[in-house]
């Protein structure tokens, strides 16, 4: 009785506040605890479609460059050129660069990865367009393309990890539980569906780095990861619930970053279905939503009004197309016109998640005339429901590498039924721009090309644009992280305590 | 005995039989398929069609069960569609820490439970009795989640005295054993209450009385003895649940078991290890009635009288 007591006592006493405690000053410390939402299923980089593992693997492994900031940056690479004709793309290696097995990278380890990958049907998109990849010397690799493929330098960027052959040859499919790579960290211990912990490999070449020992832990609960960061057990949070947000601001020790991520939420519609088959009914609901108050209200604020579906980070993004005003009374004019006679549409939902954003717009939809039901499927339901064709409106998160090319999975005719392409647009206008952007190298040329896609989606509402996405990492104060990768999450390498 | 024990064991089969038969006919039910799984939304048409085709996916249901039938007896109970691991080495690497939890968890709602039970019993609409009772009531309703969430705010935020999550140390297991005891010990007491309240009043404790024997010997070694058999239910019962049941726990606490296990392959259709995973509870479920059986046995004589015959 006395220990129930002292635990039904210390659940109450929970929302009692305690005395402030003294600050003590510490050493810099050189370890770092950090969340992971869900354990990672491989540390193999040519078998993997999970982020998570994705986080773990990118600090253990570097690709030839990578695209941040809207711009390449050298990596393992220090140079590349493309052939007048688009069809060879010739990478000059770093030199000096050690493999955490001791070797030495050549461009031998290139040519190893590409054939691997080649092989491996996680990376089909990846390698598709490759014929084949040469050692011209120790240092020079040349990579031949089938066709003229511009987004090809994307898909070398970021995820496009360098093996090596020797460790690659030794251990075949048991790379994915003994990574070797050029990264910065190696692979000091794992438990399975616990953690995962790094050490620094010394030998990198690009310095030693102030984080010695990293162990990601497995917390699903982003609650309990919250409490465990203001309690001090982990010194960061991946993303944090809208709900805890308010209290980690107000926290001295702790620091509430807010970082662009390529996520970007909008509301496809079903075009061949009556009634979002009537473009007035489709800019009638463009017109009736107040984006900032979806933002506000379901995001904590953590987003950005949309302008065209794809965010600003992409290859070949223009910043000529501007957003949907919210404008009901141009939504009734829009709503008087089109077909529309005050049946109740379906908005459905693949996640309970989704179900806040969905009422603000269910209100929003009323106010101009329009009923709204929400339904809520079982997740595997409704992506077969979306494919299939078989919803009316809905709402998504989607994520895609970023150049616009890639959004041809949403857009293009092909992908009707097959694969994102959820409102079924069939334009043979957008289908044209997709295959030309293929063969333009002139960045500015390219963005004029895709304007012509976001032309057409805006001005035929051929989705609901809502928000680009914001992470919303949290850390301790005397953490500093000097940049984020375009998912959200960071990188080892760009974090010291200070 | 013996002969009772193999019969028992022989009926695993059968029962595990029908049971991957339900579990298959479920999953065969729902949308999706492995290829999607394995490589992702964003995969090409392509791929995902080929890792259907190799799996046997597009395959007739029966097949697909049969084939399932013959590997398993050889042993082969096929791989994660997620994580490409053997299904058995999954939950192998997380059972001992559900299994910790798990005995932990009811040796403290037993040790919790019944002698508070007995006393409640002993002391009937006493305030003692009115208070455990409310007690019991509050603990067998408040939320689980509630419930973890307090307790780590209170002993790992507010007094730093216990770990926020994980079990890396003996520590970390508190506090979940905790949440996961206090909602069982709820329900041991009342049994406890229950069935002591029923044997204290039979004519044999009346008689042990009048030949002057001891209230506490009364107590424990006549009426508890005989009031053991519905304990014993309870306890294996719920040892049998906190096995499998644990998900909300091991998600608050960050814990790696195998409840988390099993409600992820069933939400990314990962028939392989849903399967397996559901097979390996319910043997093990099954494993406990049967200890239970067994421990009748040993405390009540006449059943052991007749499992003699």
């Amino acid at each position: 009785m006395v220990l129930l007591a002292v635990v039904l006592s210390a659940s109450v006493l929970a929302g009692c506040s305690s005395a402030p405690k003294p600050t003590v000053q510490e050493p810099v410390k050189d370890t770092l605890v950090m969340e992971l939402k869900s354990d990672i299923s491989t540390l193999d980089p040519q078998y993997n479609v999970a982020t998570i593992s994705g986080v773990v693997f990118g600090n253990i492994y570097e690709p030839l460059l990578y695209y941040q900031n809207a711009e390449f940056v050298p990596s393992l690479a220090t140079k590349w050129e493309i052939s007048p004709d688009g069809l060879t793309y010739t990478f000059h290696l770093k030199q000096g660069v050690k493999f955490q097995n001791g070797e030495t990278l050549k461009a031998d380890d290139v040519v190893f990865t590409v054939e691997r990958a080649k092989n491996s049907p996680y990376m089909l998109i990846q390698t598709e367009d490759i014929e084949k990849a040469t050692a011209v010397d120790e240092r020079t690799v040349e990579i031949k393309l089938k066709k003229q493929y511009v987004p090809f330098l994307i898909n070398m960027a970021n995820d496009f990890m360098i093996l090596n052959r020797k460790a690659g040859e030794q251990y075949g499919e048991g790379l994915k539980s003994n990574p070797v790579g050029t990264g910065p960290y190696k692979l000091k211990s794992r438990l399975e569906g616990e953690s995962v912990t790094l050490e620094r490999f010394d030998d990198w070449h690009g310095g030693k780095t102030q984080i010695k020992t990293a162990t990601y832990k497995v917390i699903s609960e982003a609650t309990s990861a919250v409490i465990a960061l203001e309690s001090g057990t982990l010194d960061m949070v991946n993303s944090t619930p809208p709900i805890s947000r308010k209290s980690i601001r107000q926290n001295p020790k702790l620091t509430l970053a807010e970082v662009p991520i390529l996520t970007t939420q909008y509301l496809p519609m079903q075009l061949t279905k009556a009634p979002f088959n009537d473009l007035n009914f489709r800019m009638a609901i463009n017109h009736a939503i107040d984006r900032q108050k979806v933002i506000d209200v379901a995001y904590e604020g953590a987003g950005q009004i949309s302008t065209s579906v794809w965010p600003p980070a992409t290859v070949g993004f223009s910043p000529n197309i501007t957003a949907f005003p919210y404008d009901p009374a141009k939504a009734k004019e829009y709503l008087a016109k089109s077909a529309y006679k005050g049946q109740t549409i379906e908005y459905s939902i693949g996640y309970e998640g989704a179900r806040k954003q969905a009422v603000l717009i269910q209100e929003d939809l009323r106010a101009v005339g329009i009923n709204m039901e929400i339904k809520l499927f079982e997740q595997n339901a409704w992506i077969q429901d979306m494919k299939t064709g078989n919803y009316g409106i809905s709402s998504i998160n989607m994520t895609v590498s970023p150049d616009v090319h890639f959004w041809n999975r949403a857009f293009h005719s092909s992908s009707i039924n097959t694969v994102l392409n959820f409102s079924r647009l069939n334009n043979k206008v957008v289908d044209k721009a997709f295959a030309d952007g293929l063969s333009i190298q002139d960045p500015q040329r390219r963005i004029e090309n895709y304007e012509i896609i976001a032309n057409y989606i805006k001005d035929n509402a051929i989705v609901v644009p809502i928000c680009y996405m914001v992470a919303t990492p949290a850390y301790a104060a005397n953490l500093t992280i000097t940049q984020f990768r375009p998912d959200g999450y960071a990188l080892l390498r760009y974090m010291s305590w200070k | 005995m013996h002969k009772y024990v193999l019969r028992r064991v022989m009926l695993l089969v059968p029962v595990l039989l029908g049971v991957t038969f339900v579990v298959f006919s479920i999953m065969a039910l729902t949308p999706g398929d492995p290829g999607t799984l394995i490589l992702g939304q964003n995969a090409s048409e392509e791929a995902i069609r080929q890792i259907n085709e190799q799996l046997g996916h597009n395959d007739p249901f029966l097949v697909k069960y049969f084939r399932y039938v013959k590997n398993a007896v050889r042993g082969d109970f096929g791989s994660s569609y997620r994580t490409q691991k053997p299904v058995f080495q999954e939950i192998f690497v997380r059972f001992p820490t559900t299994l910790k939890l798990a005995i932990g968890a009811t040796l403290l709602a037993a040790v919790i439970g019944i002698p508070i039970g007995i006393i409640s019993a002993v002391k009937q609409y006493s305030l003692l009795d009115m208070v455990t009772t409310v007690t019991a009531i509050f603990l067998a309703s408040v939320p689980q989640f509630w419930l973890g969430l307090m307790l780590i705010l209170f002993f790992a935020l507010r007094m730093r005295l216990l770990p926020a999550i994980g079990v890396d140390t003996y520590k970390g297991y508190i506090m979940p054993m905790f949440t996961l005891s206090l909602p069982v010990a709820a329900s041991i007491l009342r049994l406890t209450r229950t069935a002591m309240l029923e044997v204290i009043r039979q004519d044999y404790i009346r008689t042990a009385r009048a030949k002057g024997a001891k209230e506490l010997t009364i107590i424990l070694r006549h009426a508890l003895k005989n009031a053991l058999l519905p304990i014993i239910t309870i306890v294996g019962l719920n040892f049998g649940y906190l096995l499998g049941g644990t998900v909300l726990v091991e998600a608050i606490f960050g814990i790696p078991g195998v409840g988390t296990l099993t409600i992820t392959s069933i939400r990314m259709k990962d028939m392989p290890q849903t399967t397996a995973s559901i097979i390996f509870l319910s043997a093990t479920y099954c494993t406990i009635l049967l200890a239970m059986d067994i421990l009748y046995a040993y405390v009540d004589p006449r059943l052991r009288a007749r499992f003699a015959k």
